[in-house]
């Protein structure tokens, strides 16, 4: 998210109860720091709006999320680990290896799984591609038997064996 | 290609051939990729976001299934043109109503398309008619191939390709089948059917994906993880469950036509006059008449009519296409009225 004053990374969230109703800012460290609002005395700046602009009468509850965040920040965007929390998105591919202990919980419980299995890019399409034929081919191969469309049945074996040697250790399960 | 032009024909994935068609609409699979040391897209500021999108538009464009297609900076398009886009499913609601530098290419018979900068840097989309897993995966696959050669994909040896939200890393493959399952809606067995694609995390959405209803009785089913199994295992547990969907669907048809056949043709024969003769009709009555005249029409009660002539017919008379067709904008009274003309030209009416 945008900062709402200057387009940097918005970092700090403020929820000011002005007169009972609830106005969010969000800001990046700097803008919030000098804007004076994460001190005790709020200093509207001039350019904002009524609502805010009444705050030295009003109730504040400031909730200072981000700017003391001391969780593991990505070296190349500077996502920290809060921010990826709260948003669910990621800053760049370099996170992953910022954040990798803290993914792996998490990981395991979106898919079950932590660790890729499947196509590398160094690895050829016809490969990858033949893998899955083969499966679907054995497949049907299987409710051929099951319903006892034995022509079939050896017509799917041919093309299984056309395909296996080309596919080498990339046979289907 | 002006845009106009896509708004009388339709991609070749909705010609209602390959295997299954009577029930599967469709095969998508869509493979999200990542440029090495960019910021994805959510959170690239506007420079970074413009400098990829230029970097990756650049290479798709010049790739050979690509090069003789059609490529949109959609920051410069129109609403309606984005509409138009995410109606044929060549873009999301996503990406038309995303900020910044984005674009879409796409192929001219509209099999394959690449979105830029949606939530990744490339979205690459294989669509094909019918029940065709292997056919849709080969093609991806190959495209995937010819892209990254072009391109420095961020892989990890551990996460596989790394994604702007973690719940698409690995293989970053989304296989998705449409189907239209009228007669399990009719019966109201859909719950069941929810239940238990979760049970085995496949995940079933609406006509546009995400978030969106089932209007017309389609649904799509798709992989919910896209980590730790390879291709052939995701795309093989769609391969052992779409089938048995199918076959309950066509249980279910036979079913209402033993018992309850004047009743059907009833529905089917109605739909059918509500299309021949209204003269305002709305985007929901279109759907819901076109799902059981498409029914009526894999079931032989309906003679004469072709089933890629009612598959058109969902995708042309959505709103941005007829405001295309009729070349400007249309409001609601006037949108109702165009569609229910176009629909009596389509079927002959008068």
């Amino acid at each position: 998210m945008k900062c709402e004053r200057c387009e940097g990374v918005a970092s700090v969230r403020l929820v000011l109860v002005v007169n009972d109703e609830k106005v969010e800012r969000h800001l990046c460290e700097r803008c919030a720091e000098t804007q004076g609002d994460l001190a005790p005395t709020i200093h509207a700046p001039p350019d904002d709006d009524n609502k805010v602009a009444a705050l030295a009468a009003a109730s504040i509850e400031i909730r200072r999320a981000a700017a003391i965040d001391t969780s593991p920040r990505c070296p190349s965007c500077e996502t920290t680990h809060n921010q990826f929390r709260r948003q669910g998105k990621l800053g760049c591919p370099d996170c992953y290896a910022a954040f990798r202990t803290q993914l792996d919980g998490l990981l395991d419980k979106i898919h079950g799984r932590t660790r890729h299995r499947g196509k590398r890019p160094d690895q050829p399409p016809t490969e990858a591609a033949l893998g899955y034929r083969l499966t679907e081919l054995q497949g049907r191969l299987a409710r051929a038997v099951g319903s006892e469309s034995y022509e079939e049945a050896a017509q799917l074996r041919d093309q299984i064996r056309a395909l296996a040697p080309t596919t080498g250790t990339h046979g289907a399960p | 290609m002006e845009l106009h032009s896509l708004s009388s024909t339709t991609g070749e994935w909705l010609r209602g051939e390959g295997p299954e068609s009577d029930i599967v609409i469709s095969t998508r699979i869509r493979l999200a990729r990542n440029l090495r040391g960019r910021p994805f897209p959510p959170r690239a500021g506007p420079e970074a976001r413009g400098l990829a999108e230029a970097f990756v538009r650049e290479r798709v464009r010049g790739a050979a299934p690509f090069a003789e297609g059609v490529c949109l900076e959609l920051a410069r398009s129109s609403e309606l043109d984005r509409k138009l886009l995410v109606e044929r499913h060549l873009i999301s609601r996503e990406l038309a109503n995303a900020e910044g530098q984005r674009s879409v290419a796409f192929t001219r018979d509209e099999s394959t398309s690449v979105m830029i900068n949606e939530e990744d840097h490339l979205r690459i989309q294989v669509i094909r008619s019918g029940m065709q897993l292997a056919a849709c995966w080969e093609a991806a696959d190959r495209v995937e191939h010819t892209l990254g050669s072009r391109l420095d994909f961020a892989f990890d040896d551990a996460f596989g390709y790394l994604t702007s939200c973690p719940t698409n890393v690995g293989t970053g493959m989304r296989v998705s089948v449409m189907l239209h399952l009228p007669a399990l809606v009719l019966t109201k067995q859909m719950e069941r059917v929810f239940e238990a694609m979760s049970k085995i995390s496949l995940a079933v959405r609406g006509l546009f994906g995400e978030g969106t209803s089932a209007s017309g009785d389609f649904y799509q089913i798709s992989n919910q993880v896209t980590l730790g199994f390879d291709e052939a295992q995701l795309l093989g547990r769609l391969n052992d469950v779409i089938p048995k969907v199918i076959e309950h669907e066509r249980h279910t048809r036979d079913a209402l036509l033993a018992d309850n056949r004047v009743k059907l043709e009833d529905r089917v024969w109605r739909a059918l006059g509500v299309l021949r003769t209204a003269r305002r009709i709305s985007s929901e009555e279109t759907m819901e008449t076109l799902s059981s005249v498409r029914l009526g029409v894999n079931l032989g009660l309906l003679p004469g009519l072709s089933i890629s002539t009612i598959n058109t017919l969902f995708i042309l008379t959505q709103p941005a296409h007829l405001q295309k067709l009729e070349g400007r904008p249309l409001a609601t009274p006037e949108r109702n009225e165009r569609r229910a003309r176009f629909i009596r030209e389509q079927l002959g009416a008068p």
